[in-house]
């Protein structure tokens, strides 16, 4: 019994000893390691922001930012260091960026760079060599997106831009400023038009020609529509324009003529029917087109399979991308959507983006130069010459233009005209 | 104790019972850090410090540590002392620290310290025990180092971070790399018995003795005889 209680006195006194030994050091080294870590911290926030002076963490839990912001510090000139995490091949690149107290990005800094490639650049590359170049210096929240992107590394120059832009905005934010980003400043005029708050629209499918009108929004509670023309928001509801808002929320009086074209849109989308078209009837049609339907207004409505590079799949699979087309009888395409696509996150998934296929809207077959409705793998980097493609993703660029090529061929064909 | 025998205790450690080439302890850190002569030898130094320090504190305390709680002191010693030279590296040599990363926290579990802890502190006076923590330290350090020096020179063309232009295009990057350092250090084993000329100590020669295993591992592999339970 003895014994054990020896053992276990003695260890425990050489623990004891041990603690005070590591506490006296601790004492004594931790201030010197968390000065070391400010130390290193203020040399990176200042080499965003070199009149920077001193830096104080500020806690953002208060202030509602841009998702992508993910630390901010405030410097004694009355700037801002602002880490953005952001994603542009990958997800995952972080960003420092310096902010002036007059809104002007100062310096950038990207202490991780997870993308990597392009198309004959590589992003892994060119990041840091924009932020050593001072790329964004000068720019402010205005001016940021006319600053260019950089072609073969598109995809990650856009998203760091945005990136950029999101700090510019938590910049505002922090200072005491107000900062509305455009996605929440369309849903505000869209509710402001409607007479409505904080109810969300989905974006009009044309399947129909409306003249005049530039886009239709669908609130989802079916409160009603609103109709874009020009910079001005008009809500229709029941039939009648009830409200309409210039591009900064402001109440306008609509004008005669926008109110007839509202409310006729909007009755032409209530009033449109589809009916849909036996393929098997016609020779000719791509076996991708997997369906074809005609409104009472003679537009067709096609859904067409297009060869995307494919998640799953391997260069040339047939791992596909599946669209939504409107072509009216005489061959100019009303309305372009992505319906599903599986492509690689970071770069073929760009073909979900409206910016990427609302470039075919209004196009007709003569507006290209290529229209071939087959094509060799070889082919695809030359077939997508007059289009304005995914940096980086051929395969997919090509397949959704050899699907749109068919949509077309198959209208052609629908209309009675030769294959 | 004369001076010739005190003599010894360092000097064995350097080439006789180098504890890298010839008792094949610390290969982990070894393998690890000897890709850059600067971390290797800061590693050594480290694990010097910590040797000695360990070495005297155990041998003070022999006689008061009871038999069955024997290792776990001896751990909680090493890795008081570990802390301790970690938390100065972190504080006076930041950049060190950087470059051996976890490898400084894991000299708790290096197979020397605990190896001399039990093998000579354990037995030996506290005198004694400092000299053949400096000897192993020693050792220790001149095999990391030298395993660095080749590693780094040839396969990187730089030594200690300083870049060499002329060895640039016939630098053989191979040898930075894990499987490198694997080839460097048989190399190394066989120069150090060709030097030795063979006589380097027999794993019999210094037997089972003091291992902390010796009760359950197969005695025939290091030429020991097993403990009867």
């Amino acid at each position: 019994m003895m014994k054990h209680i020896k053992s276990i006195l003695t260890l425990f006194v050489i623990c004891a000893v041990v603690s005070v030994a590591l506490a006296t050091v601790n004492g004594i080294t931790a201030p010197i390691i968390l000065d070391r870590q400010n130390q290193a911290a203020a040399g990176a926030l200042l080499e965003v922001m070199p009149d920077g002076g001193t830096f104080e963490k500020v806690d953002l839990s208060e202030y509602e930012l841009p998702a992508s912001v993910k630390e901010a510090h405030k410097a004694s000139n009355g700037g801002f260091v602002i880490q953005i995490e952001w994603a542009g091949f990958n997800p995952g690149n972080i960003t420092m960026v310096g902010v002036s107290a007059d809104g002007k990005v100062t310096g950038t800094k990207t202490i991780t760079v997870k993308d990597s490639g392009g198309n004959g650049k590589d992003s892994a590359a060119e990041i840091p060599a924009m932020d050593a170049n001072g790329y964004y210096v000068g720019s402010d929240i205005n001016t940021i997106d006319g600053v260019d992107t950089i072609g073969g590394v598109t995809v990650s120059t856009k998203a760091y831009r945005a990136a950029v832009k999101d700090a510019l905005a938590a910049a505002t934010i922090l200072g005491g400023g107000s900062y509305v980003s455009p996605e929440q400043l369309l849903l505000n005029n869209l509710n402001a038009a409607l007479g409505t708050e904080g109810v969300e629209f989905d974006k009009h499918f044309f399947a129909e020609v409306l003249e005049g009108v530039d886009t239709v929004y669908v609130a989802k509670n079916s409160a009603g529509y609103v109709v874009v023309i020009g910079e001005n928001f008009i809500g229709v509801a029941n039939g009648a324009v009830v409200g309409g808002v210039d591009g900064e929320t402001n109440a306008i009086a609509v004008s005669a003529e926008d109110k007839a074209t509202a409310e006729t849109s909007v009755a032409t989308i209530k009033a449109t029917t589809y009916t849909d078209i036996d393929l098997t009837q016609y020779e000719g049609i791509s076996a991708n087109i997997t369906s074809v339907k005609v409104t009472n207004g003679g537009v067709y409505v096609i859904e067409i399979d297009g060869e995307g590079y494919g998640i799953n799949g391997s260069y040339g699979s047939k791992e596909h991308i599946q669209i939504k087309v409107s072509i009216s009888a005489d061959g100019k395409m009303l309305s372009c959507e992505t319906v599903y696509q599986n492509e690689t996150q970071g770069f073929g998934d760009a073909c979900s983006k409206a910016e990427f296929y609302e470039q075919f809207n209004g196009k007709t077959l003569s507006d290209y130069t290529d229209t071939r409705t087959e094509i060799e793998p070889s082919e695809r980097k030359d077939y997508v010459s007059d289009i304005d493609a995914i940096a980086g993703s051929t395969v997919t660029s090509a397949g959704y233009k050899l699907a749109i090529m068919n949509a077309f061929n198959a209208v052609k064909i629908l209309e009675g005209g030769a294959n | 104790m004369s001076k010739n025998n005190n003599l010894s205790i360092v000097t064995k450690g350097i080439l006789k019972e180098n504890p890298v080439f010839v008792l094949l302890l610390g290969t982990c850190p070894t393998l690890a850090v000897t890709n850059n002569v600067f971390g290797a030898f800061g590693m050594g130094i480290a694990a010097m410090i910590v040797l000695i320090c360990s070495n005297m504190l155990i041998s003070a305390l022999r006689k008061i540590i009871p038999d069955g709680v024997r290792i776990p002191s001896y751990i909680v010693i090493i890795a008081g002392f570990v802390t301790i030279v970690q938390m100065l590296v972190q504080a006076f040599l930041p950049e060190l620290n950087d470059l051996l990363g976890v490898y400084l926290p894991l000299i708790v579990v290096n197979c020397i310290i605990l190896g001399r802890a039990e093998m000579f502190a354990g037995k030996n006076t506290v005198g004694k025990s400092a000299l053949d923590g400096i000897g192993m330290g020693i050792g220790f350090t001149l095999a990391l180092v030298s395993m660095a020096i080749v590693r780094e020179v040839l396969g990187a063309a730089s030594f200690a971070g300083i870049a060499i232009p002329f060895l640039e295009p016939y630098k053989i990057s191979f040898l930075v790399k894990a499987p490198g350092g694997l080839l460097v250090y048989g190399v190394l084993i066989a120069l150090v018995y060709i030097i030795t000329n063979g006589k380097a100590p027999k794993k019999r020669s210094f037997s089972c003795e003091g291992c902390p295993s010796r009760a359950t591992c197969n005695p025939s592999a290091c030429g020991g005889e097993k403990e009867e339970a």
